[in-house]
């Protein structure tokens, strides 16, 4: 459990949405300067941030820094940014505590010429004593070949199951795909019109929250069926100087309907470290949400792990609202039950704050 | 007296079968969609509308008449898609209704008026949209006693002279599929 809070701090960082599938956005890259989703909206993201995503808003009001018209720069220049602060609750029989977190500042900007596009993002909050370093976290380079091609290399987390901002999730955190875990890497992509194909290599630093020289090969294989859902399948290789890991999993993104939505994924992994200590885990999770207001989300969460060591479920119950364009404010509460643990069951909840400019 | 009712019998048949016959539907019963692909990232506009209507006749296994349908009740779940869409590009203002003419519209051999079933047949019409007329090709079932039924063709927007829509690195490939649904069709009396 206490290591649950400086997991918690770094998580959150991302934001993606693929649960966009319900209203026919069957490819990341369609608000995403990214094609693999996440961070810096593009022009067009930002016009469905305030036409659907939010609960009101005007079209001028959605523009980077309120300002920038993405009809006269959009072609060459997207600028952007997040910050977000996070309250959060954690209560067990033997351990009760709360914080409130500054997660992430940062300023993001992508230039486009042609075909090729530089991204890069600086602003890291410093956990130890939540101050800003002004760094270069995640940089890359994209080369887009043709509308479904593109190749891309630089610092940034590989492709790797479903690209969701809460990274405290088992399926993220438990795979050490969260923050801070950027790493030097290349892909080619396929964002096609029924299928997405990434082949990608990267090496993980040191000093990264890998904690190890990981060498990895990623492959994420997605069908999208009647473009409201998207089933896919992963896979990832690592090799490290202290350990070789294999997992393989599989994804599925699912808009029932414009507001009923389920996001799954389910990943086995094995690993196997110098001594020849064999771990085998499974991390499960099912989201279901269903927007029943404009930009109002309730959402219900259930997690698995299960490992040597423990088995962990965890259920949750809470909200995600768009008030207007630039503004996310999300909270789940969620109970935890741990084979392993003493206490057994523990109380969670979480209330975050999110300004995108 | 059996010789008698036999071919009285066919005599009816026969001239059911060639006389035309007014069939016609209720706007409620009438739908029209449409799906686009915006591109780079195969983005999928899909729309619908309400409201299509259809004045149709019936002879020698043949059908012919049109489908009408109002343009401006199209939707695609954005507004500011929509106000594009019917102002920017079908320019609904000036050009509100779209039509599909059938002039030679076949249906299958053995073809009844009392047990209609046909499926995935191909058919041509004359579709007349943006004030241009222009042949389309495309495939229809028909799925119910009441001769529920549905066609779905391709178009090239290029073809209508619809400026090919853009909006913010966004653009729609010129091939939008189209399918339209009639639900019920009657009798006329």
């Amino acid at each position: 459990m206490r290591f649950l809070l400086p997991i918690l701090l770094i998580s959150l960082r991302l934001q993606a949405f693929p649960e966009m599938i319900r209203h026919h956005y069957v490819n990341c890259g369609a608000c995403h300067v990214n094609n693999s989703g996440g961070g810096l909206l593009n022009a067009y993201g930002r016009t469905i941030s305030y036409e659907v995503l939010s609960t009101w808003g005007k079209e001028k009001e959605a523009r980077a820094f309120y300002a920038i018209n993405p009809e006269t720069v959009s072609n060459w220049l997207n600028l952007g940014g997040d910050v977000r602060v996070l309250q959060v609750q954690q209560e067990n029989e033997k351990f009760k505590a709360g914080r409130n977190i500054w997660m992430e500042a940062n300023f993001q900007a992508a230039v486009t010429f042609q075909k090729l596009t530089a991204f890069g993002s600086v602003g890291q909050i410093r956990q130890e004593n939540q101050s800003l370093e002004p760094k270069l976290t995640k940089y890359y380079f994209s080369f887009q070949y043709s509308d479904e091609l593109s190749l891309r290399a630089g610092r940034y987390v590989p492709v790797y199951g479903l690209n969701i901002p809460q990274h405290n999730y088992f399926i993220r955190r438990n795979l050490s795909f969260g923050p801070g875990s950027e790493r030097d890497a290349i892909d080619l992509q396929y964002n096609g019109e029924s299928y997405n194909l990434v082949l990608g290599l990267s090496k993980s630093l040191l000093e990264s929250s890998v904690r190890d020289e990981e060498q990895t090969i990623n492959i994420q294989l997605q069908k999208n069926i009647n473009d409201q859902h998207k089933v896919g399948l992963n896979y990832w290789y690592g090799e490290a100087l202290n350990y070789k890991k294999i997992v393989l999993g599989g994804q599925a993104v699912l808009g029932w309907t414009e507001h009923f939505y389920t996001l799954a994924e389910i990943d086995h992994q094995w690993k196997k470290n110098n001594t020849d200590v064999e771990e085998k885990s499974i991390n499960e999770l099912v989201k279901l949400g269903y927007e029943f207001e404009k930009g109002f989300h309730l959402q219900l969460v259930q997690e698995w792990s299960s490992s040597v060591s423990d088995d962990v479920s965890n259920y949750g119950l809470g909200f995600t609202w768009y008030p207007r364009p630039h503004f996310e404010i999300e909270t789940l509460y969620s109970k935890k039950v741990s084979a392993a643990s003493a206490s057994g069951v523990e109380d969670y909840a979480y209330f975050m704050m999110h300004f995108y400019f | 007296m059996r010789n008698k009712i036999v071919i009285t019998a066919m005599t009816i048949l026969s001239l059911s079968a060639n006389a035309a016959i007014q069939l016609t539907s209720n706007p409620k019963d009438g739908m029209v969609e449409f799906e686009a692909i915006g591109r780079p990232s195969m983005l999928k506009i899909k729309g619908a509308g309400e409201g299509a209507t259809s004045n149709l006749q019936f002879e020698n296994n043949m059908l012919t008449g049109d489908i009408r349908f109002s343009l401006k009740s199209l939707k695609t779940g954005i507004e500011l898609r929509d106000e594009h869409l019917l102002n920017k590009y079908l320019q609904v203002g000036q050009f509100a209704e779209a039509k599909l003419t059938f002039n030679q519209f076949n249906l299958p051999k053995g073809f009844s008026l009392v047990n209609p079933t046909a499926t995935n047949q191909a058919f041509k019409a004359i579709l007349n949209l943006h004030n241009i007329q222009k042949e389309v090709s495309g495939f229809y079932s028909i799925t119910s006693a009441n001769l529920g039924s549905n066609a779905s063709f391709e178009i090239r927007l290029s073809d209508f002279n619809i400026e090919i829509p853009s909006y913010l690195g966004v653009k729609v490939a010129d091939i939008v599929k189209i399918k339209v649904f009639l639900n019920k069709i009657m009798k006329v009396n």
